[in-house]
C-alpha cells in the first residue's frame, strides 16, 4: 500500500472516530437520574408540589414523536392533537421518526430523560405487539400512559364484482369454493395479520393471505384486482366503498361497534367473532419519571379536546373516532390486551413463524 | 369521468393568478431550492415541516407553498450533486458523475443550467401529463400488480448490466453489494431480522438517504481534504486553477448544446412521468433508470465523464415524476409515494376528502393543483437562474473552508432525515464503501440501482408467488407482463451485442 493510500486511510478512520465520539451522545445517558438530584426531589416533597403547580399554569412546550412518515392518519391524527393542545398553554412540536412499525421513535423516547418533555404517540401495535414478536429494546412498562385520545377503523373489503357482500355471504363462498379467494393484507406476521386469521380461520377457511406494503398497497391491489379481499383503514375504503371500485363488508373498531363514518357497516363483534383491533386506538406515553403535574395537564386538556366538534369531525373524516380514555383506563386497557391477546399472539407467531 | 368545468376553470384561474399564490409558490421554490442544496436534507423534510400551515393557510397558498418547495426541492438536489459531487437528494444522485465532472472540466456552469432546464423542461411534462391524461393513466396504475411490478424490476435490474458494458464482473460485483445492503433490516414482509448482527439501530436497515449521502459526498470530502492538508498552497477551487480567476466570466450553456441533449430530456421525461404514476420507484430510480436506457442509445462519447446530456437525463425524469406522483392521488385517492402522501395529508388538513370522486366533487381545487403544477416550474426556472451565479460562485470558495463546511452541512443534513444519531454511523460506513468504489474504480450505478430496486422487486416477487400459490407463469399472465418481460429480453440481447463490439474492437 503506497504511503498516501495509507494516510487516506487513517485520516477515514481518524474522521470516523471523530464523527462517532460527537454525535454518539445519546440523550439516553440523561434517563440515568443524577443520585444528588434524586435526594433533593426525595427530600423535598413540597418543591415538586409547586413545580407541578408550575407545570398546569405556565405554557409549555413538548415533543411528540410519531413512529411513522408524515402525512400517514398516524401523523395526522397526532398533528390535530398537537394543534388543539395550542389551545391550552401546550406548545406540541410533532417530530417523525420512522423506521420499524413505530419502534425505533419508541425505543428513542423509552430511553429520553424524565423532563425532556418528550411524548410518545403510542398505539398497541408498538407498544405491546412489536415487542412481543421480538426483542424491540423496549417495552410498554418503559414508559407511562398520559391518556387515549381515538382509535382508526380498520375495514375487510371485497373488489368491484365479487359475489359476496357480506362477511357470512364471505365466509360461505370460501367454504364453497377453497382456494379461490385471495386476501391482501397490511404486512404478514404482524397484529394485523394476527386479527384476520382471527377474523377468517385458515385452519378452517381455505384462502390466501398475502402481505401487502401497507393500506395504500392493498387499496391499489383491490382496485387492480389483484386480491379479491383487502384489510385496510376505513377511511381509505369509504370512497372507494362509494365510488363502487370495492365493498366495505365488517369493520374491526375497538372501541365503538358502528363507526360514523360509515354506520351502515357491521362491526365484527356483532358476527360473534372477537376480533376487534384493539392494537389500534392512539394513545400518549411519557418515559417513567415524567413529571405527573405535566402528564395529568396534558390528559385533562385531552379530556377537553375529545368533546370539541371540530376535533370529533376532523379525526372522523380521517377515519378516526375521538374516544378518551384517562391515565388509569388507559393504563388498564394496555394491560388487559397485554394479560389476554398477547400470549395468544405469541403462540399464533410460534406456531406460524 | 372527467369532464373539462369552464367556471371551476375560471375560478381556479383567478385565484392562482393572485399575487398570494405568486408569493406562496416563490417561497416554496426559495425554500426547495435551499434545502434541496442541502446535501442530506430530502425535500419531504420541508414539505413536512411547512405541513401545519395547511391549518392557517387557505388552499391555494397552503399547495402553493407545498408544491413550490417539491418542485424547487427536486431541482435543487442537483446544484451541490454539480458543483461539488454531493446530492443534495437522492433523486439527484444519477447527475453525479457527469454533472461534477463537467465542473471539474470548468463546465460547472453549463452543468448546473443544463440540469435547470431539463428539469424546468421535465417537471412541464410531467404536469401537463398530469393535467391532460389523468385519468387514463391513473386508470393504468392499478393494472400493475406483483406480477406486473416483478417484470418491471427484473427491467430495472436488468440495467444493472447495462451500466457495466465496459466491464460486467465490476458491475455485478457492484450490484452484490447494493444487494447485499438493501436486505439487512427487517425482512420486508415479515418482519423477521436480517444481517443485523444484534445491533437494536440495524433493525431500520441501510437508509437510501444516509447511504447516498455517504457514499458520494465522504470519498470526495476527504479526497479534497487530504489535497488540503498535502498542499495548502497550490489547492484552488474545483474547476479552477487560481484564485485571481475568480472574476473570469464561465461559459454558459448554449441553445444548441440544450437543443443536442433532447435525447436525454425526452427520455428522462418520459420514464420519469411513467415511473413516477406507479407507487414505487420514485424520483431515485426514475433518474437512474432514465440515464442509464440513456446510456445505450447516445452519441456522446463523454456520457458518464462529463456529458451535458447525461445531466439532462438524470435532472429531466426526476423532475417529471412531480407530476406524475398526483395521477393515482387524484384518480383513486392512494398516495404512491411518501411526498404524494405528505400532499395529501394537505389537502385533507384542508378539508378536501381525496378519493376517487375528488376530480368530481372538489373540480375547483383539482384545476388549482393543475395551474399550481404549471406555474410552478417558470418560477423554478426564474430562481434557479438567479441562484445559479451564486452557486457557480460558490464552488470558488477556498477548498480549504469549503469542503468543510459541506462536511457540517452532510452530518446535520443525514441527522435531520431521521433524527437518528445512528444514521450518521450508517453515513461513515457508505463513506467507507464509496472510497472502496472509487479506490478499486467499481461502477456506481449497479450499487444505487440494486439498493433501490430489490427491496421493490423482492416484496413484489414474494406477492406475486403467494398469490399465484407457487405457480411461476403468473409472471407472465398478463398482457403488461408479456411487453416487460420482452423489453428485458431486448435490453439483454441489446447489451450482449454492444459488448460483442466492444470486445472485438479492443483485439
Amino acid at each position: 500500500m503506497s504511503r498516501n493510500k495509507l494516510f487516506i486511510l487513517m485520516l477515514i478512520m481518524f474522521l470516523s472516530l471523530a464523527l462517532i465520539i460527537g454525535c454518539g451522545g445519546d440523550n439516553g445517558d440523561e434517563a440515568v437520574a443524577d443520585p444528588d438530584e434524586a435526594d433533593v426531589d426525595l427530600d423535598d416533597e413540597e418543591e415538586d408540589d409547586d413545580s407541578d403547580d408550575d407545570a398546569a399554569q405556565e405554557d409549555v412546550e413538548i415533543d411528540i414523536v410519531v413512529g411513522f412518515g408524515a402525512g400517514g392518519s398516524n401523523d395526522l391524527s397526532a398533528r390535530y392533537l398537537a394543534q388543539a393542545l395550542s389551545d391550552y398553554g401546550i406548545t406540541a412540536n410533532v417530530i417523525n421518526m420512522p423506521g420499524g412499525m413505530g419502534t425505533e421513535a419508541a425505543y428513542h423516547v423509552s430511553n429520553q430523560s424524565p423532563d425532556a418533555n418528550m411524548f410518545m404517540w403510542g398505539s398497541g401495535l408498538i407498544m405491546l405487539f412489536e415487542p412481543a414478536a421480538g426483542d424491540r429494546g423496549f417495552t410498554i412498562h418503559d414508559f407511562e400512559p398520559v391518556a387515549t385520545i381515538a382509535g382508526p377503523t380498520f375495514a375487510l373489503a371485497a373488489k368491484a364484482g365479487v359475489p359476496y357482500e357480506t362477511l357470512e355471504e364471505l365466509i360461505t363462498y370460501i367454504e364453497e369454493n377453497p382456494g379461490e379467494v385471495v386476501l391482501g393484507g397490511q404486512g404478514e406476521g404482524n397484529s394485523m395479520h394476527f386479527i384476520v386469521e382471527k377474523i377468517l380461520p385458515p385452519d378452517e377457511l381455505d384462502y390466501t393471505y398475502v402481505g401487502l406494503a401497507g393500506g395504500a398497497d392493498v387499496a391499489l391491489n383491490l382496485t387492480g384486482g389483484h386480491v379479491d379481499l383487502g384489510h385496510l383503514s376505513l377511511a381509505a375504503a369509504r370512497p372507494l366503498h362509494q365510488d363502487g371500485d370495492l365493498t366495505v363488508l365488517v369493520n374491526t373498531q375497538a372501541l365503538v361497534e358502528r363507526d360514523p363514518l360509515m354506520p351502515e357497516i357491521p362491526n365484527v363483534i356483532e358476527f360473534g367473532i372477537d376480533a376487534r383491533e384493539t392494537h389500534s386506538p392512539l394513545a400518549l406515553f411519557a418515559p417513567q419519571g415524567t413529571d405527573e403535574g405535566l402528564k395529568q395537564r396534558i390528559s385533562e386538556a385531552m379530556e377537553q379536546i375529545a368533546q370539541d366538534e371540530d376535533f370529533i369531525q376532523s379525526y372522523q373524516d380521517l377515519g378516526v373516532i375521538a374516544h378518551y380514555l384517562n391515565t388509569d383506563e388507559t393504563w388498564d386497557f394496555f394491560m388487559d390486551i397485554e394479560e389476554n391477546l398477547i400470549p395468544e399472539f405469541e403462540a399464533w407467531l410460534d406456531s406460524n413463524y | 369521468m372527467f369532464n373539462f368545468d369552464m367556471e371551476a376553470a375560471r375560478i381556479a384561474f383567478t385565484t392562482v393568478f393572485a399575487l398570494d399564490t405568486a408569493l406562496f409558490i416563490m417561497i416554496g421554490i426559495v425554500v426547495g431550492i435551499t434545502v434541496g442544496a442541502i446535501p442530506g436534507l430530502a425535500h419531504s423534510l420541508p414539505i413536512a415541516l411547512v405541513l401545519p400551515f395547511s391549518f392557517i393557510l387557505p388552499i391555494h397558498q397552503t399547495m402553493g407553498l407545498l408544491i413550490g418547495t417539491y418542485q424547487g426541492g427536486t431541482y435543487g438536489g442537483s446544484i451541490t450533486a454539480i458543483s461539488f459531487g454531493t446530492p443534495g437528494t437522492s433523486g439527484a444522485a444519477a447527475t453525479v458523475a457527469d454533472g461534477y465532472a463537467l465542473t471539474q472540466q470548468g463546465k460547472g456552469k453549463k452543468a448546473l443550467q443544463m440540469g435547470l432546464y431539463a428539469s424546468v423542461i421535465g417537471g412541464m411534462f410531467g404536469s401537463l401529463v398530469l393535467i391532460f391524461l389523468v385519468v387514463p393513466i391513473g386508470m393504468m396504475a392499478p393494472r400493475f400488480g406483483p406480477g406486473e411490478l416483478t417484470a418491471l424490476y427484473i427491467l430495472a435490474l436488468s440495467l444493472v448490466v447495462v451500466f457495466s458494458t465496459e466491464n460486467p464482473g465490476k458491475g455485478i460485483l457492484s450490484a452484490g453489494i447494493g444487494f447485499f445492503l438493501a436486505i439487512i433490516g427487517r425482512d420486508i414482509i415479515t418482519g423477521g431480522l436480517r444481517f443485523t448482527f444484534g445491533l437494536r439501530y440495524m433493525q431500520a436497515g441501510f437508509p437510501l438517504v444516509p447511504l447516498l449521502m455517504g457514499f458520494f459526498a465522504l470519498p470526495e470530502i476527504i479526497k479534497q481534504i487530504h489535497w488540503v492538508i498535502k498542499d495548502p498552497e497550490s489547492v484552488g477551487k474545483i474547476g479552477d486553477d487560481d484564485v485571481d480567476l475568480m472574476k473570469k466570466k464561465e461559459e454558459g450553456l448554449t441553445f444548441k448544446e440544450l437543443l443536442q441533449s433532447w435525447r436525454g430530456i425526452t427520455i428522462g421525461s418520459i420514464l420519469g412521468t411513467f415511473l413516477g404514476a406507479l407507487p414505487g420507484p420514485g424520483a431515485t430510480l426514475a433518474s437512474y433508470t432514465s440515464y442509464s436506457v440513456n446510456s445505450q442509445i447516445t452519441n456522446d462519447p463523454k456520457y458518464g465523464k462529463g456529458s451535458l446530456e447525461g445531466v439532462a437525463a438524470a435532472e429531466s425524469a426526476n423532475n417529471a415524476t412531480c407530476g406524475a406522483t398526483f395521477i393515482p392521488l387524484l384518480t383513486f385517492g392512494i398516495p404512491g409515494s411518501s411526498i404524494a402522501a405528505l400532499l395529501m395529508a394537505a389537502l385533507i388538513m384542508e378539508g378536501i376528502p381525496v378519493g376517487p370522486r375528488v376530480v368530481v366533487d372538489h373540480t375547483v381545487v383539482v384545476y388549482i393543483l393543475f395551474m399550481l403544477m404549471l406555474i410552478a416550474n417558470p418560477f423554478n426556472l426564474l430562481f434557479g437562474k438567479l441562484l445559479i451565479p451564486v452557486f457557480t460562485r460558490l464552488t470558488k470558495i477556498p477548498a480549504s473552508v469549503l469542503w468543510p463546511i459541506i462536511m457540517v452541512f452532510l452530518v446535520i443534513g443525514t441527522y435531520a432525515y431521521n433524527s437518528r444519531p445512528f444514521d450518521i454511523i450508517i453515513c461513515i460506513l457508505a463513506g467507507l464503501i464509496g472510497y472502496f468504489y472509487k479506490w478499486y474504480k467499481l461502477p456506481d450505478g449497479p450499487l444505487i440501482l440494486a439498493f433501490l430496486v430489490t427491496p421493490l422487486f423482492e416484496a413484489s416477487f414474494r406477492q406475486a408467488l403467494t398469490i399465484a400459490r407457487g405457480n411461476y407463469m403468473y409472471f407472465l399472465g398478463s398482457g403488461i407482463s408479456q411487453v416487460i418481460w420482452l423489453i428485458t429480453i431486448g435490453s439483454i440481447f441489446l447489451f450482449l451485442k454492444k459488448r460483442k463490439k466492444i470486445t472485438a474492437a479492443s483485439k
